[in-house]
């Protein structure tokens, strides 16, 4: 498959040669592959937004090399290239909405690139359809929800013709609807438009559903796998200061206090159905 | 000595085509010493509720008192009134301004006039609430620090100003499962050690039902329950309406009861709720 994002012993230091300078990200090698959903976990300073930033070029690495569909990011005159391929959804819906009207601000990264107006319109119809926000073109953005206001981020990264959305933890201010919203509408556009996805969470039970889940700590990856695999090391993750899913927290209660129970249970489903088998 | 509101409504953009009335008719007394949570979803009114509870918002109708005093009415008494409130915003990260971590942090309290040793002592213990290590970032530009970094700082410095009410509008979001419980153990432990009013304000049923003595559940501008955590979560319907998750561990339990287990699902805490599980699968095997 594909290597959309190749970070080869990425390095990046805040303020270098300077007495504040800071090493953020150390040594980091990482590939996410056309098609994957990979979630990223860690605390809060452990590098997981500084990565981010390097997969469309907001930041370009001070050691290593980040590669997007093969070009580096530090190659200035392929920047709108990589953009293109790339595109970031924040955590606070309020930064990054820039029009008076949902349809509106969804055109404004092709009209930015130049894009015939015709294929604007079809490009801001598909968008809105991909995110489920038909209905709400002529609003103004302002006024809507929050998990609608991420749910238009969304849709103009989609307008950019984006391969790959990487989105830095995009549910963190929304309520539980809004939540769901986002995590549904992110799934099926990975599920049935084949977009590459990275997702920073600290919702546990969102990266979940990723098919690999990367677990980073003081600016480096600490471990990889998929999210069975990650979140059954209950121990080891609220060592690190992390959570695990609720279910697989039971479990490893339950499991201590001798119950007899399979060691990869992640889910409520899983739990209920051991449960019912254990007695 | 508490916070009154007496009738207060508010709305919007009055007059207006946009005009939206935010809260209505509310009534409410929060007494010293409560641990509050205040839930709802995004638009139910808590985040124009609790900017009644400081003066920021002038209800149109109603009227909010402070420790007896009327909020909006003139002289010293008010302002004093309003003192004793102090807010942590949605987002408080982007109240930093300062070129270092301390300065910012003692802003709040060089403006009231405190003295510089009592604003350095001050500092200190607002860094070391919000667990940051001073020696390592009170010269720390508050700029350049994680998103969970900076919200502690702007935490920190409101806690600097040592508020007999403390109003706290989703004070973890963003942080770190880590950085969550830490500040929510030291907001127990404030409000223990120094009686300090904490109202709080969020849409996560996880957080607050371990810690809040009593509830708040907004809808459509009005307070549609209010009591303790065990009771609230008894109203399954009533909270649904309102767009309110009850919290994983409950929905949890719901799932097993209806798997076939037979345990109480009003249960709040993780511990309780293996134990709970246990003493279930015992009764099974017993008879």
């Amino acid at each position: 498959m594909n290597q959309l994002i190749k970070v080869e012993n990425l390095q990046y230091i805040y303020n270098e040669n300077m007495a504040n300078e800071f090493v953020a990200l150390h040594d980091i090698n990482l590939t996410i592959h056309e098609g994957e959903f990979v979630a990223i976990i860690g605390t809060n300073g452990s590098g997981k937004s500084t990565l981010a930033k390097h997969f469309n070029a907001l930041l370009l690495p001070t050691g290593g090399s980040c590669k997007i569909d093969g070009i580096e990011t530090n190659s200035i005159d392929k920047l709108w290239a990589i953009r293109q391929k790339v595109g970031m959804v924040f955590q606070n819906p309020d930064n990054q909405i820039v029009a008076t009207l949902v349809e509106e601000d969804i055109a404004f990264g092709p009209e930015n690139l130049g894009v015939p107006s015709d294929e604007i319109k079809t490009r801001v119809d598909q968008a809105l359809k991909a995110v489920g926000m038909e209905e709400y073109r002529k609003h103004a953005p302002h006024l809507l929800s929050g998990g609608q206001k991420q749910r238009v981020a969304i849709a103009g990264a989609l307008a950019m013709q984006t391969k790959c959305l990487v989105l830095d933890e995009p549910t963190a201010m929304l309520d539980p609807q809004g939540r769901l919203e986002v995590l549904e509408t992110v799934k099926n556009l990975h599920k049935e438009l084949g977009i590459t996805i990275v997702y920073i969470t600290h919702f546990m039970e969102e990266a979940v559903e990723a098919d690999r889940v990367v677990v980073m700590k003081n600016g480096s990856v600490l471990d990889q796998g998929t999210p069975r695999a990650i979140f059954t090391q209950v121990k080891k993750l609220k060592e690190l200061g992390l959570d695990v899913p609720l279910a697989a927290q039971v479990a490893y209660q339950l499991r201590n206090a001798g119950i007899k129970l399979p060691a990869d249970i992640i889910t409520d489903e899983e739990l209920a159905v051991a449960l019912c088998q254990s007695f | 000595m508490s916070i009154i509101l007496k009738n207060a409504t508010y709305t919007y953009m009055a007059n207006t085509p946009f005009e939206r009335t935010a809260i209505k008719d509310i009534n409410l007394e929060i007494g010293e010493g409560e641990f509050v949570a205040i839930i709802g979803h995004t638009g139910s009114g808590k985040s124009t509720l609790v900017q009644h509870l400081n003066g920021l918002l002038k209800p149109n109708q109603g009227m909010v008192m402070v420790n007896g005093v009327d909020l909006h009415q003139k002289g010293e008494a008010a302002k004093m009134a309003k003192r004793s409130v102090g807010m942590v915003f949605q987002y408080p990260e982007h109240q930093l301004f300062e070129e270092t971590v301390y300065a910012d942090i003692a802003f709040g309290p060089r403006n009231l006039g405190v003295p510089e040793e009592e604003v350095d002592k001050r500092v200190r213990r607002a860094m070391e609430f919000v667990h940051l290590d001073f020696a390592v970032y009170q010269d720390r530009s508050p700029f350049q620090l994680s998103g969970g970094q900076m919200r502690r700082v702007a935490i920190a410095g409101v806690v600097a100003l040592q508020p007999q009410y403390l109003i706290l509008d989703e004070p973890a979001a963003g942080l770190d499962p880590c950085g969550r419980d830490d500040i929510f153990t030291k907001l127990i432990e404030l409000h223990k050690k120094t009686e300090t009013t904490i109202i709080l304000v969020s849409h996560n049923m996880d957080d607050v039902a371990k810690m809040a003595n009593r509830l708040i559940v907004m809808h459509e501008g009005q307070i549609s329950l209010d009591g303790s955590p065990k009771e609230i979560f008894k109203h399954t319907e009533k909270l649904k309406a309102a767009g309110v998750d009850v919290p994983q561990v409950t929905a949890l339990l719901s799932r097993l009861k209806v798997a076939g287990l037979d345990i109480d699902e009003h249960i709040l805490t993780v511990d309780d709720a293996v134990k709970s599980i246990i003493a279930s699968l015992r009764r099974k095997k017993s008879c």
